[in-house]
């Protein structure tokens, strides 16, 4: 999440991962390699809670996502708790699975925004990396009713080597379906990404290109559409500061209830950041210590020890596997 | 009909559209604008501007409005508000009716 630059006091957002399943097979996700069971995902009240402790850590929105949020039956529930708690709510969805019907009814329980994700604008080549025939109509489908019911529209495309030749048209796409806000989110290295990075990595100039295309577009486009990219790790100049320092700026909650500083801990599950927590713990006192628990000792590190360790060890990884 | 920024006339009516949210959080330390994905921080000034962004009032109210409240020079006021609106139109945190 992005912010005028000042710092906060407390962190700003929630990312509610509310279930590992999903339609889709999309070669880039950002699931762990090793899913939560379904039976193993929070229930409806115990998201509740946590929205609420959130909220009282002056955490201001929640992305809802996952895996595929509309695959909970509960998504109306868990939106409503949101809204009661007092946290602006974000739907992260790919639109399948999501009926004209429910979205309607999340729209009622006060959901603030939707963001669809739009694999290409090429819709044969979209619906190959979803892995899922028909994806791109429901898309389009769904974007269409976002913008009926009256909510802010934004569009996803993840970037890489298959569609990276056609950033300028995704745009288009993403202006054509109404949308205020695009994300020209280049897939980072890490995970299933990883695995799959001999499909998925463009090359240098491939990137180069499709940055000095952003550029012109978002002049091109000003007034009419945002547009937010960020670039791979592995070809920025220097990495990406890292979430401002862990926990200071958002906290990432998987489907089973482990509290996290980053989507870093579940990317590589050796490392023990020690500053995880798990929702359900017996031995870990009442639940609101549990939230307070992680963002209290981060708070107290030094940031930029935390964001060195955890760049070399981003990149490590890449260098690795090359 | 929204209109964009260059028609940031005495006789539009800026409000914030749905999807943006003014609010006042104590453990954030003050006003802030929540909006898709993003979140602003916004200065008591800031604040005192997009309360009256209701889409009833005009821009010309709004700055006179300012103007007697906070007794300070209009063309000031006038600018600093077609300044703060004009980027947030562009940025599609606000609309003109």
């Amino acid at each position: 999440m992005t912010t005028n630059g000042a710092s906060s006091p407390a962190p700003l957002g929630l990312l509610a991962e509310l279930t590992h399943r999903c339609p889709l097979g999309c070669p880039y996700c950002s699931n762990p390699l090793a899913l939560d069971k379904r039976d193993h995902e929070l229930d409806t009240a115990t998201w509740a809670r946590v929205f609420r402790e959130a909220a009282s850590l002056g955490i201001l929105q929640v992305h809802l996502s996952g895996g595929e949020p509309a695959a909970r039956r509960d998504l109306p529930e868990i939106v409503r708790a949101a809204r009661d708690a007092g946290l602006y709510s974000n739907l992260i969805t790919s639109a399948v699975g999501l009926t004209p019907q429910t979205l309607s009814k999340i729209a009622d329980e006060g959901l603030d925004h939707v963001q669809i994700s739009i694999q290409d604008s090429d819709e044969i080549s979209a619906d190959h990396i979803a892995g899922y025939k028909g994806a791109s109509t429901r898309k389009r489908a769904i974007a269409g009713e976002v913008v009926k019911l009256g909510l802010p529209l934004t569009i996803n495309m993840v970037v890489h080597r298959a569609n990276i030749e056609r950033v300028e048209s995704m745009v288009e796409l993403a202006l054509s379906l109404a949308a205020t806000r695009v994300e020209i989110a280049h897939v980072q290295y890490y995970g299933w990404a990883l695995k799959n990075r001999a499909a998925l990595m463009p090359t240098r100039e491939q990137v180069d290109k499709a940055v000095r295309q952003v550029e012109s577009l978002r002049a091109k486009h000003r007034g009419q559409i945002v547009i937010d990219a960020v670039v791979p790790d592995c070809y920025a100049r220097y990495p990406k500061p890292c979430v401002g320092g862990w926990g200071r700026r958002s906290l990432n909650i998987t489907p089973a209830g482990r509290v996290l500083p980053c989507m870093l801990p579940k990317l590589f599950p050796g490392l023990n950041s020690g500053m995880c927590a798990n929702i359900r713990s017996p031995t870990s006192g009442t639940p609101r210590r549990h939230l307070q628990r992680s963002a209290a000792p981060i708070g107290c590190m030094n940031p930029a020890n935390l964001v060195r360790g955890a760049i070399r060890i981003l990149a490590g990884a890449v260098a690795r596997h090359s | 009909m929204a209109r964009p920024a260059n028609q940031l006339s005495n006789d539009a009516c800026p409000r914030l559209p749905k999807g943006v949210r003014l609010t006042h959080n104590e453990a954030q330390g003050g006003w802030v604008l929540l909006a898709p994905e993003r979140v602003f921080k916004a200065d008591v000034i800031t604040a005192e501007i997009l309360k009256r962004c209701t889409g009833e009032a005009t821009l010309g109210a709004i700055v006179d409005d300012l103007a007697n409240t906070f007794a300070a020079p209009r063309e000031r006021i006038h600018a600093d508000v077609m300044n703060l609106l004009g980027g947030l139109v562009e940025k599609k945190l606000l609309e003109l009716d």
